[in-house]
């Protein structure tokens, strides 16, 4: 008596689960399908903005990727900046991107989702230069890395991480 | 960043420090971490995905992952007695799904 309730519990647990996934994930797609594009476009111009006032505010951009200062030798300070941001592409960026390999050609959507993250990080960069005080950032380098989550074979290495670091120095 | 409560000590990633001589040079330190979030973030992120857009939990992760590794550079740095790091790099790898492995790598040297 016990155990064959116990069972049925556990299948009826699995059951709900799967109808309510069964329900869920088409909404899902279509919502993806639906707001993805125009909430990046939407995020990509509220980043542009930021990044406009820091450049106004150093009259031009502290980011360089030279290994030595532009402006002379007198350093007085040298610090270490880093700034990273993860981003899933998003479900439908995902079926787009699956399509493509098929008949190949470039995916715009994926260029904003990665484009995002970039300018996020070099904006971070710039930000935390600033809040320091310093005058440059050089020798920034950028890294991409694809994280794998909890998930079976197929779905592995969907999230995308962006790693960028350099060195802020403040002139004498 | 390169405050942490641990150890403080200068840390660049370029070949030399801008405005010092470097004396001495004593070898190549790395530190290394691996880390992983829990499921319930994980479950997070997959939801969050569907829209697509930053993952918040994720990169607090691995930037505190960076952190440690860095630091735990710096301690081995300092047990050479060094009072600089130059020329860091930072490579990370997926080793095995959920968790990933960041290594923070330099050369100590000895400043003016």
């Amino acid at each position: 008596m016990e155990v064959w309730q116990i069972f049925l519990f556990v299948s009826l647990l699995f059951a709900a689960f799967g109808i309510a996934w069964a329900l869920f994930s088409p909404f899902a797609f279509i919502y993806s399908a639906l707001f993805s594009r125009r909430n990046h476009s939407k995020m990509l111009d509220e980043l542009r903005q930021r990044i406009e006032v820091t450049v106004d505010r150093y009259g031009r951009d502290p980011l360089t990727n030279k290994k030595s200062p532009t402006f002379g030798e007198d350093v007085s300070e040298a610090m270490y900046v880093q700034a990273n941001y993860v981003v899933g592409p998003g479900w439908w960026n995902q079926f787009i991107g699956g399509w493509h390999t098929l008949i190949g050609g470039k995916i715009d959507s994926y260029d904003d989702i990665l484009t995002i993250a970039r300018q996020n990080c070099l904006q971070s960069l710039r930000e935390q230069a600033a809040e320091g005080g310093y005058d440059e950032v050089i020798n920034v380098r950028l890294e991409t890395a694809r994280l794998s989550a909890l998930s079976n074979q197929k779905n592995q290495n969907k999230f995308i991480e962006i790693f960028a670091y350099g060195t802020a120095v403040k002139y004498s | 960043m390169s405050e942490q409560e641990g150890i403080s000590m200068i840390m660049v990633n370029t070949e030399e420090v801008p405005g010092r001589t470097i004396t001495k040079t004593l070898g190549v330190v790395s530190g290394s971490t691996v880390r992983a979030k829990h499921v319930g973030k994980d479950i997070g992120a997959f939801f969050k995905n569907i829209g697509g857009g930053e993952l918040k939990a994720y990169t607090e992760l691995l930037g505190e992952s960076r952190d440690q590794a860095v630091q735990r550079m710096l301690e081995e740095a300092v047990g050479r007695g060094a009072n600089a790091v130059v020329n860091v790099r930072i490579a990370t790898s997926a080793i095995t799904p959920g968790a990933s492995e960041i290594l923070a790598y330099g050369t100590a040297v000895v400043v003016e």
